[in-house]
């Protein structure tokens, strides 16, 4: 009910458009064909009617004619009145007449109930024409005898029967024509309801989302539209909050999509729950969802919707069994302050949502236009970084990984550089995420495992057959087929895969998992190491590590950077640790900057480090001369790596 | 025709009142008026093939020299009638007359009582006798101030002449 109510602000504005204008048609169509057909009809019965009554009242007339030649020679009235008599049965003469040549009338008949003034033969015709006239057909017919004309007869017949009939016809046709016309409608009544369910379901699809119910994108669109015209009318302005599910890909790959929509039917239930009943819900897209809040003009209304926009994520939700936490950023963006217009608003909600997600997800942000100088520099990023790699801007450096029980160099971890010609160093933090976003980072990863690869060869050609490099691969690139390019890298290069390793994030994983299983699988068969990176910050579910093809963990600096003091990072490094000892997995840590952090990992019996303490990422050269040194001594270098820094 | 003309004798004696009911009744003079009328009754008549006027041969109406309607009749001469023309001819004596197609006879005829058509084809026409002569198919005569016209239907058999019907519609059959 509460549902019902809220959705209510947005209503489908179509109407049933088809069935009005069938209806039109066949009113229009139908009607005018039975009356045109009807009418022509009549038409035709009127004309055929009256050629045959010319014909019938001629042969009338002939017969007269015939017959009365003799009467009129011998001038006998009373022989002619006699034939002229013969015509009472026929109902249509009204008058008949029998002339001499020179005109005299020999004899005359009337039929009876014919007033005094229509007894007579009309105008002069020609013997053997006829004429309409008066509602009169006048016929003259002349009488012959012995190959001379010797007088006429003329006849006048009442049309009033004709017309009777005629009108008879009309009616009937009318009647025909309404009754099929009425037969017709209640056809297209019936086809025409038919049609307006079509179309209403047709509309519903056109404009609501089938998995939640709610009003979709093209509605949102509309519906912004409407909103637009009301700013300066009825409004000062509204708000547009887009709301983006965070690790949504998650639920879908690991309970199904049946419980991925599930989930998002539950939330669209209460996303505007904790909202004004004005505020209207849209499914935008898969995960995405705007919520349109009219009538809001300054931030801090923006900042309470925003925060009544979070309530919806706080419970968590049930499907099926599951009951599940969600979690959402949210735009948000105000017309007319953020945009001139529909695509500009939603881009302005759109860029808000990204800067939440960018500080931390499951939270909010209001658009402002530093924002948007943030979106031109992505857009900027990703139209140089396509040229980055021909241009050679892109570089590796390479951070060394320390076996702690023997301290030595055993391997380094490439990492990415970008020289940007105008804005210098771009830190992969900023460019990678545009890359991933633009799909750049196929032909960068591609790049990253050749040059890695080449560089592996030329330590090993040095004669550090032992080392290995670390190379990271991000989610798309496995879906694009990481196998084939690792083959081709290996190929070109010629290094031993088991020299390389790749690592890979929790959360690129886990967005097609059976895939990347199998590609996983592959590259171990080749005898390619699998890292997990930055394990504890994604889901960590032991699931996962259990099924997964990989050989080690890292574990993310998050949980390094307090160590040994917080009891609380050094219970889950410990536990990391052990747990990975147990699946049989290596350890490596990031991010170790003391030798407190080095004393307390070594003593957890953690295999491998890296981090500032020992050395930071460096150019390759610099690594060169780290291995030399090791390989001269015989010995490890122990303790932090005096090198230059990248 | 005529036997149904017989079944309603009132309309016959009706026409027989009616007959000639000229409206100019003696305006003209009584001997053109007949004239007009032996004219017309020609138009009727049917004669046998071999005594029928070939193509291009007059018809040819015999009269006594003395007849009354002499005059009147020959001012017919030349006539246009029935596609050819009417030969008006004097016949002396009448019985003997030979490529008449029809001939008048009246009181003034002394060979009245003779047979000038045994070999039949004559239509013999009467008029003005005291009393009809069994030859004549056809007898004007006065009724009141009309012409009515008698047939005598046994003397045309006899004459092989047919007699259209419409001519007996407006003439009393005096003998069948």
């Amino acid at each position: 009910m509460t549902q019902e109510r809220r959705r209510d602000p947005f209503r489908v504005q179509t109407g049933p458009r088809l069935g009005r204008r069938l209806t039109r048609a066949v009113a229009l169509g139908a009607g005018t064909a039975l009356l045109v057909s009807g009418l022509i009809f009549d038409l035709f019965v009127y004309v055929s009617l009256r050629a045959a009554m010319v014909d019938d009242i001629t042969v009338q007339a002939r017969i007269v004619a015939e017959n009365s030649s003799a009467a009129i020679l011998f001038s006998d009235a009373a022989a002619a009145g006699q034939t002229l008599a013969g015509l009472q049965a026929s109902p249509l003469i009204e008058y008949a007449e029998l002339r001499e040549m020179l005109g005299r009338k020999v004899a005359t008949y009337a039929a009876s109930g014919v007033r005094t003034a229509r007894r007579t033969a009309g105008p002069t015709l020609a013997p053997g024409a006829h004429l309409f006239a008066g509602g009169r057909l006048y016929v003259s017919q002349p009488v012959r005898e012995g190959g001379r004309e010797v007088g006429s007869v003329h006849l006048v017949a009442t049309l009033d029967e004709l017309h009777q009939r005629v009108a008879t016809y009309v009616a009937t046709t009318l009647l025909a024509g309404v009754v099929a016309f009425a037969l017709a409608f209640l056809l297209v009544i019936r086809i025409r309801r038919e049609l307006d369910d079509t179309e209403r379901k047709l509309d519903f699809l056109a404009y609501f989302d089938p998995v939640t119910g709610l009003p979709n994108r093209h509605a949102a669109s509309e519906q912004i539209q409407v909103l637009i015209e009301t700013v300066g009318r009825s409004s000062d302005g509204f708000a547009l909050l887009l709301i983006d599910l965070d690790d949504f890909k998650v639920v879908n790959d690991t309970l199904g999509h049946g419980a991925g929509d599930e989930l998002l039917k539950a939330l669209s239930a209460r996303l505007t729950q904790f909202m004004r009943p004005n505020d209207v819900a849209f499914r935008f897209g898969g995960d995405e969802f705007v919520i349109l809040a009219p009538r809001v003009a300054d931030r801090t209304h923006q900042m309470l919707l925003g925060q009544a926009a979070m309530l919806a994520f706080d419970a968590p939700l049930m499907v099926g069994t599951h009951e599940l936490r969600v979690r959402g950023s949210v735009g948000v963006a105000q017309f007319p302050h953020d945009a001139q217009d529909a695509a500009g608003l939603i881009r302005a909600a759109d860029t808000a949502m990204y800067h939440a997600k960018s500080i931390g997800k499951n939270t909010y942000a209001l658009f402002d236009s530093d924002m948007d100088r943030g979106a031109l520099r992505r857009m900027q990023l990703e139209a140089d970084l396509r040229d980055a790699v021909q241009r050679g801007e892109l570089r590796l450096v390479y951070q060394p990984i320390v076996e702690l029980a023997s301290q030595r160099l055993c391997g380094v971890e490439a990492l990415i550089r970008w020289a940007h010609p105008e804005l210098g160093m771009v830190s992969p933090v900023e460019f990678i995420p545009v890359a991933e976003y633009s799909g750049l980072i196929v032909d960068i990863g591609q790049w990253v495992l050749h040059t890695a690869c080449a560089q592996l060869k030329a330590w090993s050609d040095d004669g550090h057959d032992q080392l290995f490099v670390a190379v990271n691969v991000s989610a798309r690139q496995i879906r694009r087929g990481l196998k084939a390019q690792v083959d081709a890298a290996l190929e070109a290069t010629g290094v031993d895969p088991r020299r390389l390793e790749i690592e890979i994030t929790e959360h690129s994983m886990v967005e097609d998992i059976e895939s990347n299983m199998e590609q996983l699988r592959a590259l171990r068969q080749l005898g390619v190491q699998v890292a997990v990176d930055d394990f504890g910050t994604g889901l960590s579910s032991l699931a996962y590590l259990k099924r997964l093809p990989i050989g080690k963990l890292k574990i993310d600096r998050a949980f390094i950077k307090d160590l040994p003091a917080s009891t609380d990072d050094a219970a889950i490094a410990s536990a990391i640790i052990s747990m990975a000892r147990s699946l049989g997995l290596t350890v490596v840590a990031e991010g170790v900057e003391t030798e407190a952090q080095r004393d307390f990992l070594l003593a957890q019996g953690c295999e491998w480090v890296q981090g500032f303490f020992y050395s930071r990422p460096v150019a390759p050269e610099a690594v060169t001369v780290l291995l030399r040194e090791q390989l001269r001594t015989g010995c490890l270098t122990i303790g932090p790596l005096q090198v230059a820094t990248a | 025709m005529l036997r149904r003309s017989q079944s309603r004798p009132s309309i016959w004696l009706l026409a027989l009142v009616g007959v000639f009911a000229c409206a100019r009744a003696w305006a003209v003079d009584e001997g053109e008026l007949k004239a007009a009328i032996i004219f017309n009754v020609l138009l009727f008549v049917e004669w046998p093939a071999d005594v029928a006027p070939p193509p291009g041969s007059p018809m040819v109406l015999c009269l006594n020299p003395g007849a009354a309607l002499g005059p009147a009749l020959k001012a017919l001469q030349g006539r246009e009638l029935r596609g050819t023309r009417l030969d008006v001819r004097d016949a002396v004596p009448l019985a003997n007359a030979q490529g008449c197609h029809a001939a008048f006879i009246d009181g003034s005829d002394s060979l009245r009582a003779a047979s000038p058509t045994k070999a039949g084809g004559v239509l013999v026409i009467s008029d003005d006798m005291p009393q009809a002569s069994p030859l004549a198919a056809l007898t004007l005569r006065r009724a009141g101030n009309r012409i009515a016209l008698d047939v005598n239907l046994e003397a045309a058999r006899n004459a092989r002449l047919q007699l259209s019907s419409k001519l007996l519609r407006v003439s009393h059959v005096v003998k069948e």
